[in-house]
C-alpha cells in the first residue's frame, strides 16, 4: 500500500501550523483549566462566529484585523446577553451562557451558510479546519532589503505567531496577576489586583487564539485544543508555570503525531486520496496524549497510584506476617506455611499475597524456613518487635487515654500499627507510659 | 435654655472615626431587595481582638466583605483608620473562608502566602527571591516551614488555613478581617492562630474574626459584636456577650424584622420580574 512521501514544504508546514495553533490555544487554555472556567472558553469561542463571517462577508476580507474586531464585537454581545439572560431573567449562570452562545453560534452557521453562495467561505473549513491547505495559502516576503531573497510562508504562521506571541507576553508579565485572579478572586478584588480586569484580558486572549486558529483547525476542534493539552500538562505538574510551558510542548506532539496518523492511517482503509483530517486527527491526538498522562503522570498518574496502592498493600502483608511470627514465638508455638495461609485467607488478603509476603521476609533475611517451619531471624525480630511494638502501645494508648474498652482496641490498632512511625510510637511510649497493653502482654522495647 | 433635638447634632460615632480601627455608620447591605445587613452603626477599637458573632445567615460574612467594598450597600459608610477602604487599602488584611477556593490549584503554599506582597510588589513585576524568602520566614512562623513546596492540595485543612494566616500576614497591615479561621480546624492550629493572633495585638494591630463557636467566643475575644440582620449588642466581651444578648441574638425575637425582609424581597421580585 502507498505511503505518501512526506515533503517538506507541505508536510512541514502543516506540522507547523499545528503545533503553532495547539501552542496558541494552550495558553490561555491553561489558565481557564486553572480557573475552573472552561465553559467560558467553549462559549467565547462559539460567539466569535458571526462576528468572524459578519465581517467576512461585509467587507470581502479575510484581513486578521477586521476579524479580530468582528470576533470582538460577537463575543462581547454575547457575553452580555448571558449577563442579561442571568440578571433580568434569573436563569442559571451556566444555562445562561449556554443559550447564548449557542444562539450565536447558530446565528455564525447561518450566516456562513448564506455567505457561501456569494463569498469564498467553505462552512466546513470554518467548523473543521482546513489544516491541509495552510500551505497553499501563502504570502511572500522580500527578506532583508528590496531585491533580497524572497521567501513564501503560509499566511497562517504569522497570524499565529502573533497570537501566540500575545499570549506568551500576557502570561509572562501579569503572571501573578492572572494566578491570583485564577486561585482567590475574592482576595485579589481586596488587595485591589482587579480579577474582573483579568477575566477580562483572559477572555480576549480566547477570542483572540479561536479567531487566529478557526481558518486551520476550525472553530470546534480550538475547543479541544484549549481543554485537552492543558489537561494533559496538569496531570504532569502542579504548578501553573509549569504547565505553561509544557503546553507548547505538547501541542507539538500533537501536531506531529495527529498529521502523521491523518497521512498514514486512511490510505489503510481507502485508496481515495484526501480522505483525511489533520486538524481531527491533532485533536484526537491530544485526546489521547491527555489519556497518557492521566494514566502514567507523576503524582496524579493512576498507574502510579496503583502501584503505590500495591506497595502498601505488599507492606502491610509482610507486617502482619512479622507480627503472625512473633505472637506464635512468643508463645512457643511453630509456624507451618498453612497456618500463615489460613491466617491470610482469614484477613480476607488471600493465598497469592501470603507467598509473596513469604518471599518477601526470606529475601531481606528476616525468616529462615526449614520443612515448612517459618522462624524469625534476629533482624527479623527486630522488624517484627517495632510491629508489635506499635500495636501494643496503641491499645494502651486507646484503653487509658481514649478511654475505649480494652476488647474493643484491637482492630483499631491493627490498622494504625502500619502508619506508625518511630516519631509516634516514642510519643506514644512517653503519653501511655505501659510497659504491659491491655491484655497483659508485654510491651517489646525499641 | 438648651435646644432639644429628636437627633444628636453630631453624627453619632462620628468623633471616634479617626480612632476607631473601623468606623461604620449606618450601613444597609440588601441583596435582592432583601436586606440581610440592616442599619449597621459600628466602632472596632483599635489593638483589639473583636469577634463578629451570629447564626447561621445572620449576615456576619456580608459585614466583612462591606468593609472590603465587595457588596453593593444600600446605604452607609464605612471608615478604616479614619478614610475610606479605598484609600485605606494597604492597612487591611483578609483571610477569606477557606472553602472560598479550590485547594487542588497547581500552586506551592510559599506562593499563596507570597500573594500577600502583591501590593507592594505592584502590576507587571515578578516575585523576587526576597519575597519568596519572607513567605517562608512568615510559613515558619505558623508552624509549616516544612511544608512551604508543598502543593496546596497536598496540606490538611489547618495547614490550608495557616497558609491563609500566612499571606494576611505577609500583608503587613494594621486591621486583619479573618473569616471564620477557627471552622472545622484541629486542635494545634488553633493554638496556633490564637498565638499569632494575639502577637498581633500585642503589636498595636485590630483584629476582626467571624466567629461561630459561642463556647470559645468569650475566651478568644476581648471585643465582641453580637450580630443577626441588626447590631444586638457590641463592647467589651465582658459586659456583650452577656447569656440576654446570646438569647435575643439566636432566639426569635427577630421575626418580625425578618418577615418585613422577606416581604421586601417579594415586593422587589415582583417588581423586576
Amino acid at each position: 500500500m502507498p505511503l505518501r512521501v512526506f515533503t517538506p514544504e507541505i508536510d512541514g508546514w502543516i506540522v507547523v501550523v499545528g503545533a503553532l495553533a495547539g501552542a496558541a490555544c494552550s495558553i490561555p487554555g491553561t489558565w481557564l483549566l486553572v480557573r475552573g472556567r472552561l465553559m467560558a472558553g467553549d462559549a467565547v469561542t462559539h460567539a466569535v462566529l458571526p462576528g468572524i463571517a459578519g465581517a467576512f462577508i461585509a467587507f470581502q476580507s479575510r484581513d486578521p484585523l477586521l476579524m479580530l474586531a468582528g470576533a470582538a464585537i460577537s463575543g462581547i454581545a454575547c457575553l452580555l446577553l448571558a449577563v442579561v439572560l442571568e440578571r433580568a431573567l434569573r436563569v442559571d449562570r451556566g444555562a445562561a451562557l449556554g443559550v447564548a452562545f449557542s444562539a450565536f453560534f447558530a446565528i455564525g452557521l447561518v450566516l456562513i451558510v448564506q455567505g457561501a453562495d456569494r463569498v469564498d467561505l467553505d462552512p466546513s473549513c470554518v467548523l473543521y479546519g482546513a489544516l491541509e491547505l495552510a500551505p497553499i495559502d501563502s504570502v511572500s516576503f522580500g527578506l532583508f532589503a528590496p531585491g533580497g531573497p524572497i521567501i513564501s510562508i503560509p499566511r497562517a504562521v504569522p497570524t499565529l505567531l502573533v497570537a501566540l506571541a500575545a499570549c506568551a507576553i500576557a502570561s509572562w508579565v501579569l503572571f501573578k496577576e492572572l494566578r491570583l485572579g485564577a486561585f482567590d478572586p475574592g482576595f485579589a478584588a481586596a488587595i485591589g489586583a482587579r480579577p474582573l480586569l483579568i477575566d477580562l484580558l483572559l477572555a480576549a486572549l480566547v477570542a483572540m487564539v479561536s479567531v487566529a486558529a478557526f481558518e486551520s483547525v476550525g472553530s470546534i476542534l480550538v475547543v479541544a485544543l484549549l481543554a485537552a493539552l492543558p489537561a494533559a500538562a496538569r496531570m504532569l505538574s502542579s504548578r501553573v508555570g509549569t504547565m505553561l510551558l509544557l503546553g507548547p510542548g505538547l501541542a507539538i506532539a500533537a501536531s506531529v503525531a495527529g498529521h502523521f496518523v491523518a497521512v498514514a492511517v486512511p490510505p489503510l482503509f481507502s485508496d481515495r486520496l484526501g480522505d483525511t483530517s489533520s486538524a481531527g486527527t491533532m485533536a484526537l491526538m491530544s485526546g489521547l496524549i491527555f489519556l497518557a498522562c492521566a494514566l502514567l503522570g507523576p503524582e496524579r498518574g493512576i498507574v502510579l497510584r496503583v502501584a503505590r496502592q500495591r506497595q502498601l498493600q505488599e507492606r502491610i502483608a509482610r507486617e502482619e506476617l512479622l507480627a503472625l511470627l512473633w505472637r506464635s514465638q512468643e508463645r512457643g508455638l511453630a509456624v507451618e506455611v498453612q497456618d500463615i495461609r489460613r491466617h491470610f485467607v482469614t484477613m480476607a488478603v488471600g493465598r497469592r499475597a501470603s507467598g509473596r509476603a513469604v518471599r518477601s521476609l526470606s529475601q531481606r533475611d528476616w525468616v529462615t524456613s526449614s520443612n515448612d517451619r517459618l522462624a524469625l531471624t534476629t533482624s527479623g525480630e527486630r522488624e517484627a518487635a517495632r510491629v508489635i511494638r506499635s500495636h501494643r502501645l496503641w491499645e494502651s494508648y486507646l484503653a487509658e487515654q481514649a478511654s475505649i474498652r480494652p476488647d474493643h482496641v484491637h482492630a483499631t490498632a491493627s490498622r494504625l500499627e502500619h502508619v506508625t512511625g518511630d516519631d509516634l510510637a516514642a510519643q506514644l511510649a512517653t503519653e501511655t507510659n505501659a510497659t504491659l497493653d491491655p491484655h497483659g502482654q508485654q510491651i517489646p522495647r525499641e | 435654655m438648651p435646644l432639644i433635638h429628636d437627633t444628636p447634632a453630631t453624627l453619632p460615632g462620628a468623633e471616634h472615626a479617626a480612632d476607631a480601627a473601623i468606623c461604620i455608620h449606618d450601613l444597609t447591605v440588601a441583596y435582592d431587595g432583601r436586606p440581610v445587613l440592616w442599619d449597621i452603626d459600628l466602632d472596632f477599637p483599635r489593638g483589639s481582638i473583636c469577634g463578629i458573632v451570629g447564626p447561621n445567615g445572620a449576615g456576619k460574612s456580608t459585614l466583612l466583605k462591606a468593609i472590603l467594598g465587595q457588596v453593593a450597600t444600600t446605604s452607609g459608610r464605612v471608615l478604616v483608620h479614619g478614610a475610606s477602604f479605598d484609600a485605606q487599602r494597604r492597612l487591611v488584611a483578609y483571610v477569606p473562608q477557606r472553602e472560598s477556593v479550590d485547594w487542588e490549584f497547581p500552586v506551592r503554599a510559599v506562593d499563596v502566602v507570597a500573594m500577600g506582597a502583591y501590593p507592594r510588589i505592584g502590576w507587571f513585576r515578578g516575585v523576587s527571591r526576597a519575597v519568596i524568602e519572607e513567605a517562608r520566614s512568615v510559613l515558619d512562623r505558623v508552624g509549616l516551614a516544612d511544608l512551604a513546596m508543598r502543593q496546596i492540595g497536598r496540606l490538611s485543612g489547618g495547614q490550608q488555613q495557616r497558609v491563609f494566616l500566612a499571606r494576611a500576614l505577609m500583608q503587613r497591615a494594621q486591621v486583619y478581617l479573618l473569616d471564620e479561621p477557627l471552622a472545622s480546624v484541629d486542635a494545634s492550629t488553633e493554638q496556633v492562630i490564637l498565638g499569632v493572633l494575639g502577637e498581633l495585638r500585642h503589636e498595636g494591630r485590630t483584629i476582626i474574626a467571624v466567629h461561630h463557636d459561642l463556647a470559645t467566643a468569650a475566651q478568644s475575644f476581648d471585643w465582641c459584636v453580637l450580630l443577626n440582620l441588626r447590631v444586638i449588642a457590641s463592647g467589651p466581651t465582658a459586659t456583650t456577650l452577656t447569656e440576654a444578648n446570646v438569647a435575643r441574638t439566636y432566639g426569635g425575637r427577630l421575626t418580625i424584622l425578618s418577615e418585613a425582609a422577606e416581604a421586601l424581597r417579594q415586593a422587589a421580585s415582583r417588581g423586576s420580574a
